[in-house]
């Protein structure tokens, strides 16, 4: 026996948790999908007092295009806006208002066209203009302000958010991310009915209310990304590491906050919401059978629409290792491996879950040894998001204090990825695994975030997924972890990021 | 301040609001059921809070412990409230103590209780605030034994051998965990406290002498006279039989002995004076971020939920708010602008608004936080705006306090140790429902004083100065007298 496996035995017997077979996640989802192509789960447990609603629309940042990134997050801010039974104190009198608002900035985007299609962009590095503004363009828009002003007069601002928050609703969010758009609330089970109202409500009749105003919520949340010296560091790896996947993009540039129209935004809200793009997810003390006849109530007056369009974005084979030098005197200096893994749905996705726990703990220890020290971040991380239905990547990262200890935390993270293409030690797996688990019964724990789960691995896959990807982690082995660690980490599917001050370079840089 | 935002036109506003839930209530469904919130004959909630008594173990030692069961996952939560915090005993003391307390029992070194949280896969934290203490282990049911064992040994002895702490934190609440001063609110809030609490038991740090003093012995003695089992109340729920929870409970505390809980400590009031004060920091950022506040003194009882029902309409952290719809949905000028009610327990605590936004956002930001302070103070709020709150309050956040075995625990907990009784938890539903629009006046003209407030903004100061006026806001200093600060914690 060997020192590792005898320290793993070691370890499985003072963990008598350990030695029940395979752990049980308790996930009895029950499903029912309606005529309509609308998908319902319900996660039952009884007796509980509050039940979370989410309802997820299989849309995100993944389908915008240049130029209008961020619009898959301002249509959420959107549609908070209210309807017109909520959010407005005379429909009747705002409506004409809103039609003529459409018909305004339709004539402003064709003369915006116009003038664009005059004029290129010749500037990189400068603030050239690619667009000029005409008179004509400056009267539509003076109208639309004018509009606006006069449709404020009708305004209810946040309406849909106050009567959630009146019947007791609390955890009142929404978030895009790359392959989803939610909207949540917990609610008391016995009004389980008004989350259905509103959000049908919302799906189907948003008004595109406070348009320019939301549009500088997005320029402040932005603002408030950027003021972390480290988010354009990251940036830079995202488009470094992938070359064309809409999942490596970032967030939106402020010349793109600009570009956003009704127009452009009512395209996304028609394709893309509607109700066999969506599934509504409970959990807490409700039941299918109580919610079936609900949701029909709510929902099943709907028609199905033509199936939206998924991007058509292939991220091609790698062939090359990447190497960034981002300068910058006010993040700290570190060094980071990218790998590209597969998705979700993907056998080998849950082993690179348990494999990023084995590596985090092996790198600290070989950086520690080596009196290299630094904050050691393995994720999978893009943007936000940890996980995705699409190929993304597995992060090597080490932050440092000492400038001077990057090329050799370089050489000791290659050498442990390295080392990753032998069996770990069991003992260390199964670690892995434990934490792995206890982080996943934290999650089950909070309703909230159980039920974010269940909808997120549906619009990444589909919610079956879920079970036996946490079941696969437990039984991945160390061999399982060395034949993926060979697989994926190869010099040419790896982007290395180096962060160093612009005061203090290498020799060989001071002249680049 | 424009016209726009004047009484008349709010009380119009504000009327309209009603007509519209009134129209809505009485109009037929149609194929598309659009009823009104309030015309759909929602249910009331049939929760009701679980008995506390039935939870509440007493031991000899006068240790008390509220244990409920919790079958969502199986985990154990274990947390323990200490009547003891940086504005007990000298300064230095208890972020000492709490260093000990993040590096386990005395009975072994700090890498082995690593280990021992890591082999559980746990989650420990330590939290010191001013007047209490906040220890708290989650750890796997599997691991109950062990966690009970070391989690006792921890609290009753914890290590303050190969302490490397040499500088208190800032505050003791901020000592855990890195703060990014600069690229945060946490930044204007330090320089916002700095003046609040300057000269104030609250606002001590420690010399170098004091931390000195702290680590030999100083700390150590603290722990004795304060760790004390009357001085804690523990919350312990978990998918375990409530039994098999006592029974651990008693076995890990039953022998830990210790001397009379200390005198509760009333701590000296605090009250800015007027006129008001501003204070910047520099920051090169992309936005500035705004403080607006004063002191908040002890609330008794009877104003609580007058004063609850008036923060939630003014700004409470929220996305419906008077500040937020303000701020944010009608003029796009801010992410977020609550307001953060934060009572102390034995002394007084603050009262603040807080926001954030690009530069030429911050003044009007700053503008448009005191005309809703003035209009919260000299209106009342409509039936709508009473609605809404007494129903978040009582149906939402009151609820959710009580739901799950963790939460109940918990909010006992709090109660035992703060109150040694479960009364006011008891009776705030009632409370609440029977709060008038005038007592919400009332109470925003007696607990909040536009005119003696402490305005802090940090961020590019220049370009705020600079930046065009949006509407009719005034520059800081007309706010009161501007003072610079360089370190917020100086």
């Amino acid at each position: 026996m060997t020192v590792g496996a005898l320290a793993a035995a070691l370890y499985l017997l003072s963990s008598p948790g350990l030695l029940q077979s395979q752990p049980a996640y308790d996930l009895p989802i029950r499903e029912h999908v309606f005529d309509n192509g609308l998908r319902l789960l319900v996660l039952e447990r009884p007796g509980d007092p509050r039940v979370v609603a989410r309802i997820f629309t299989d849309m995100g940042a993944i389908h915008e295009v240049p130029g209008l990134l961020g619009a898959a997050h301002f249509q959420e801010h959107i549609m908070f806006k209210g309807t017109p039974s909520l959010g407005t104190s005379d429909w009747e009198a705002e409506r004409p208002i809103r039609d003529r608002m459409w018909e305004v900035e339709e004539e402003l985007i064709e003369e915006r066209n116009r003038a664009r299609n005059e004029i290129r962009q010749r500037g990189v590095m400068d603030d050239y203009r690619h667009v000029k503004a005409t008179p004509r363009m400056v009267e539509l828009l003076t109208e639309l302000e004018d509009l606006e002003r006069q449709a404020a007069a009708y305004r209810e601002s946040g309406a849909m958010k106050r009567w959630y928050q009146a019947f007791g609703g609390t955890g009142l969010s929404a978030t895009t991310e790359q392959e989803y758009m939610k909207f949540d609330i917990t609610l008391p089970v016995e009004r389980v009915d008004l989350f259905l109202r509103i959000e049908a409500d919302r799906m189907t009749n948003t008004v595109f209310r406070e348009f320019e105003q939301e549009r500088m919520i997005l320029v402040e949340q932005r603002f408030g990304d950027l003021n972390n010296a480290s988010t354009p560091y990251y940036e830079q790896m995202n488009a470094m590491a992938g070359v064309v996947h809409p999942v490596f993009w970032p967030e939106g540039y402020s010349t793109d906050f600009y570009e956003y129209t009704r127009t452009s935004q009512r395209a996304l809200y028609k394709e893309y919401f509607v109700v066999n793009n969506t599934t509504l997810v409970f959990v807490g003390g409700v039941s299918l059978e109580d919610m079936i006849p609900r949701v029909e109530q709510y929902f099943g007056w709907m028609e199905r629409a033509p199936e939206p369009t998924r991007t058509p974005a292939v991220e091609p084979p790698p062939a090359a290792e990447r190497r960034l030098i981002y300068r910058n005197d006010q993040i700290e200096p570190r060094v980071e491996f990218r790998y590209q893994i597969p998705a979700v749905g993907h056998p080998d996705r849950p082993v690179i879950d348990v494999l990023s726990e084995v590596a985090a703990g092996v790198l600290s220890e070989r950086l520690g040894s080596e009196g290299i020290g630094g904050i050691v971040n393995v994720n999978t991380r893009v943007v936000h998001t940890s996980r995705f239905g699409v190929p993304a990547t597995i992060n090597f990262e080490v932050v440092l204090s000492d400038e001077g200890q990057i090329n050799a935390a370089e050489a000791v993270m290659e050498q442990v990825i390295l080392d990753l293409k032998s069996p770990p030690e069991p003992g260390r797996v199964a670690r892995a695994q434990k934490t792995l688990r206890t982080a996943w019964h934290r999650t089950a724990r909070n309703a909230g975030a159980l039920a974010f789960e269940i909808g997120h691995f549906q619009t990444m896959d589909r919610w079956q997924t879920l079970p036996e990807f946490l079941d696969a982690r437990d039984r991945t082995t160390p061999d399982d972890i060395a034949r993926v660690a060979a697989l994926y980490f190869v010099p040419d599917n790896r982007s290395v990021g180096v962060a160093r001050s612009r005061t203090s370079r290498p020799v060989s840089e001071q002249d680049r | 301040m424009s016209a726009r935002r004047g009484l008349a036109r709010r009380v119009l506003r504000l009327t309209r609001v009603t007509a519209v839930g009134l129209l809505f209530a009485g109009a037929p469904a149609s194929a598309q059921d659009w009823t009104h919130p309030r015309g759909m004959g929602l249910p009331n909630p049939a929760f009701q809070r679980p008995d506390p008594d039935g939870m509440r173990l007493e031991l000899d030692n006068g240790l008390t412990a509220y244990v409920a069961e919790d079958w969502r996952a199986p985990l154990l939560t274990l947390t323990a409230f200490v009547a003891a915090g940086s504005a007990h005993g000298a300064p230095g003391e208890t972020d000492v103590v709490a260093d000990a307390l993040r590096r386990g029992p005395a009975s072994m070194p700090a890498s082995e209780f690593r280990s021992r949280l890591d082999a559980m896969a746990a989650v420990y934290t330590v939290t010191a605030g001013r007047e209490e203490t906040e220890v708290t282990l989650d750890v796997p049911v599997e691991d109950a034994a062990a966690a009970f064992e070391l989690f006792a040994a921890t609290l009753r002895g914890p290590r303050f051998e190969e302490s490397s702490l040499s500088r208190a934190g800032r505050t003791s609440q901020q000592a855990e965990g890195g703060i990014d001063w600069e690229t945060s609110i946490a930044g204007a809030i330090a320089a916002f406290e700095s003046r609040l609490y300057r000269g104030h038991t609250f606002g001590r740090t420690a010399s170098s002498a004091q931390m000195d003093a702290a680590r030999n012995g100083g700390a150590a003695a603290f722990h004795r006279r304060y760790f004390v089992p009357s001085s804690v109340v523990l919350a312990v729920a978990g998918a375990l039989d409530a039994a098999d929870m006592r029974a651990h409970v008693t076995g890990a505390f039953d022998g830990w002995r210790g001397g009379a809980r200390p005198a509760t400590v009333t701590f000296e009031p605090i009250e800015t004076t007027a006129p008001r004060q501003v204070v910047t920091a520099q920051a090169d950022k992309l936005q500035g971020w705004v403080i607006i506040g004063h002191e908040l003194p002890v609330v008794p009882r009877e104003d609580e939920a007058a004063l609850h029902v008036m923060d939630y309409i003014l700004g409470a952290y929220h996305l419906d708010s008077r500040l937020f719809r303000e701020s944010r949905e009608k003029r796009g000028l801010t992410n977020d602008n609550s307001s953060f009610l934060e009572p102390g327990v034995h002394g007084p605590g603050s009262y603040t608004m807080r926001t954030y936004g690009r530069p030429e956002a911050v003044r009007l930001l700053v503008d448009v936080t005191f005309h809703e302070l003035d209009a919260i103070r000299e209106t009342l709020p409509d039936e709508a705006e009473m609605f809404v709150a007494k129903g978040a309050l009582v149906d939402g956040l009151y609820a959710e306090r009580y739901a799950t075995g963790v939460a109940a625990t918990r909010s006992y907990a709090i109660e035992w140790l703060r109150e040694g009784d479960h009364l006011g938890s008891a009776d705030y539903p009632a409370r609440v429902a029977a709060v008038t629009a005038e007592d919400v006046r009332a109470t925003a003209q007696k607990y909040l004083h536009p005119d003696r407030m402490i305005i802090s903004v940090m961020g590019p100061l220049q370009k705020i100065a600079d930046a065009p006026m949006l509407e009719s806001e005034p520059h800081l200093d007309a706010w009161g007298r501007v003072e610079r600060v360089f370190d917020p914690h100086r």
